[in-house]
């Protein structure tokens, strides 16, 4: 089932680069995203209760991976047919041709496919292997347009993210070694292997480890101050791959860190690792406020509200404890939702209005209706209001640091998103409300051209205030099972 | 029978040759002898490799040794200089720091893995030595990529930085499994070639291979 999964990606991005005609690389990017949710869907259903494995225990899927796996598919199948109207659009301006098509869908699933490979991977250095691969295929999306600024967001983002996965590889070097001390002989680098041994290796060895690791994924993931990479490639790449970028390649890149942590609470004394997580994710917040109140920019201004976002995700995972955790993975799922939901909103702004600066557009809503209206739902949700999801998952995250007697956090939590919340309505609101800027009567019959795009935004808002009043039991029991992969009961 | 590597102490000599192929780095200041550097680093390094391979028999060892010096000893470098030479531009380093100073820093870095590593769980594997002068020459690569102007010259320090933890990494492990090192192997491969691209595409865009002039982004 795994292997499966790992290959119609691939075949996807062959077929797309060998093909010549626009629609049907279009065909075949819509089949290829609709085979993948549906053939995902039985591999996370079998794993849900017990792991499941394939090629000699190299692969294998817990609830936890499922868990992520779901919403690595869920984003990627959504940018996949967003991809069909926005890159169609720039292909009917001329800002592309033929060639670049058939490039960036090849490259879109070489991408898929590499996240899907980093998140069922049990070895770790596979792993290791498939977030730097991760890096060398979205550094190629992120200089698409080969101008100035792309090629230098794209040049910063692979040579920061490389020098800081090196270190990480270091740290796998390290596990291995203290592996094979403890097995007598060959080591092992299964991460399920390791999971029954680390409570016999040496501490030190593994806080070493740990430490290495965190900076080696955590560049990737986007925590303060290794952060500067992420703005750039973020504001710089296609709408599909900036939606990808930031609602799961930096997941997927957490959860490298989660398993480490997971290893680590089986031989540490538990503070250790949730102190570094705490230190990091508030730094990540901190940070990311300052960044948002200045920010002239839309794109960057989302790319640094991503930064506070992982920051609040390692707080929860942090804090510990079942709310904690829960707190953490649900709050992955709905950025997960309401990022990408932003970027898209906003893409469509920015084919209207052509310019990504926040001063110049006006009047978004009257301009674009429906883009416009849910541009500012989702704004309201990632600055945390109620009723959306991103308001339930911070309050779980709160309730659990008042729970655990957190009080710092909970401060610092408080006066980072209260700060936040009034920087991104006043950006956003600025955007969507007012007199609009430009001639947009006669461009209103070719709105009939974006209906695939529509249909994703709407089926995402639609998703977006469900789990903003309830939790669907099929979730729960996912979030459930995942808590106790990580807390190990 | 195989005690001439550890009466001679050919391991030693090699990872000391290791060490001054990245130290001399800071002085060289042509762009080809950069990537001669690189090409005595990776060499020496494969022959370490293959030392330690004759005196533990271990046959993956040798496949090792042989990956080793077919990526990082013919393939990167003949890739970098082939792109050295399409830039066709001054190929000098310009440094931000003198040759003296940087000189210092480096000896100052050593200086301080060498008491840093003094002891404790990692002063293990075949030699007391070889994990102290990895981390070295890693940190020595991490500096030549914070002081170099040229695009070029980070990948060199990234380049160097990666042998120099590939060989902490085996002076702990003795090497991951065989298919691993094939992995990373390709995955740095790819990369070197990627930021080649980015290289020709930054000197098409800026019409310089400075990254002084990447100052379009901010904020």
């Amino acid at each position: 089932m795994i292997g499966i999964l790992l290959l119609i990606p691939l075949i996807t991005a062959v077929l797309c680069y060998f093909s010549n005609n626009r629609r049907v690389i279009e065909y075949i990017n819509l089949t290829g995203a609709a085979i993948i949710a549906v053939a995902s869907i039985f591999p996370i259903s079998a794993s849900l209760s017990t792991p499941i494995f394939f090629f000699r225990g190299m692969f294998f899927m817990d609830a936890l991976s499922a868990y992520i796996l779901s919403i690595v598919m869920f984003v990627s199948v959504a940018a996949a047919i967003y991809s069909v109207d926005y890159m169609g659009s720039e292909f009917k301006e001329g800002l592309i041709g033929i060639k670049e098509i058939r490039y960036f869908y090849a490259l879109l699933y070489l991408f898929i496919f590499t996240m899907v490979l980093a998140v069922v991977s049990n070895n770790i250095a596979i792993f290791w292997m498939a977030i730097e691969s991760t890096t060398i295929v979205s550094s190629l999306l992120v200089g698409f347009y080969k101008d100035r600024a792309s090629v230098e967001a794209a040049w910063k983002y692979i040579i920061l993210c490389t020098v800081s996965l090196v270190f990480g590889l270091l740290g796998i070097f390290i596990i291995y070694y203290a592996s094979a001390s403890v097995l007598v002989g060959e080591g092992t680098l299964n991460w399920t292997e390791l999971r029954e041994i680390t409570h016999d290796m040496n501490p030190k060895t593994i806080k070493l480890a740990f430490l290495f690791i965190l900076v080696g994924y955590g560049a990737k993931a986007g925590f303060a101050p290794i952060h500067n990479w992420l703005p750039d490639a973020h504001s710089q790449a296609p709408t599909p791959v900036s939606a990808l970028l930031s609602g799961v390649l930096i997941k997927c890149s957490f959860f490298g860190i989660i398993r480490f942590v997971i290893l680590g609470n089986e031989s540490l004394e538990s503070s250790y690792c949730s102190h570094l997580l705490l230190i990091f994710g508030l730094l990540s917040m901190g940070i990311a406020t300052a960044f948002i109140l200045l920010q002239n920019n839309y794109k960057r201004l989302l790319a640094y509200s991503s930064i506070e976002h992982i920051g609040i995700i390692a707080i929860g995972m942090g804090i510990g404890g079942f709310w904690g955790i829960y707190g953490a993975l649900l709050h992955m799922l709905n950025h997960a939702i309401v990022k990408p939901l932003l970027f898209f909103t906003t893409g469509r702004v920015r084919l209207k209005y052509h310019t990504t600066e926040i001063g110049k557009v006006k009047g978004a809503i009257t301009v674009l209706p429906v883009a416009g209206t849910v541009m500012l739902l989702a704004a309201l949700a990632i600055a945390g209001s109620p009723p959306f999801n991103i308001f339930l998952s911070e309050y779980t995250i709160l309730k659990a640091a008042i729970d655990g007697g957190n009080w710092i956090t909970f401060a610092l939590f408080i006066a980072f998103s209260t700060i936040i919340f009034g920087g991104v309505l006043r950006h956003f609101g600025g955007m969507a409300f007012g007199k609009p800027n430009i001639d947009h009567e006669h461009e209103k019959e070719k709105n009939g051209d974006n209906k695939m795009s529509l249909i994703v935004i709407v089926v995402m808002v639609a998703i977006m205030l469900v789990l903003g009043l309830y939790i669907p039991g099929f979730l729960n029991e996912m979030l459930n099972n995942s808590v106790k992969v990580i807390t190990g009961e | 029978m195989k005690n001439w590597i550890d009466l001679l102490y050919v391991i030693d000599f090699i990872s000391v040759g290791i060490l001054l192929s990245a130290v001399v780095l800071n002085t060289l200041k042509r762009l080809e002898s950069c990537i001669k550097a690189y090409i005595f680093n990776s060499w020496l390094l494969s022959i370490l490799v293959f030392f330690v391979a004759i005196k533990t028999g271990n046959l993956h060892l040798y496949i090792a040794a042989f990956l080793t010096l077919a990526t990082k000893g013919i393939l990167i470098p003949m890739f970098l200089s082939k792109i050295v030479r399409q830039m066709k531009v001054t190929r000098t380093v310009e440094p931000y720091l003198s040759n003296s100073l940087s000189l210092t820093i480096s000896g100052i870095l050593v200086t301080i893995v060498y008491t840093s590593l003094r002891e404790g769980i990692l002063v293990t594997g075949f030699s007391v030595h070889v994990l102290k002068i990895s981390i070295a020459v890693a940190l020595i690569g991490l500096f030549i990529m914070i002081t170099r102007r040229k695009a070029i010259t980070q990948v060199l320090g990234l380049l160097f930085m990666e042998n120099g933890l590939f060989l902490a990494g085996f002076s702990l492990t003795f090497g991951m499994p065989i298919i691993i090192e094939l992995g990373i192997l390709f995955d740095m491969l790819m990369g070197v070639i990627i930021l080649g691209v980015f290289i020709v595409q930054i000197r098409r865009n800026f019409s310089s291979v400075d990254l002084d002039s990447l100052t379009t982004l901010k904020g």
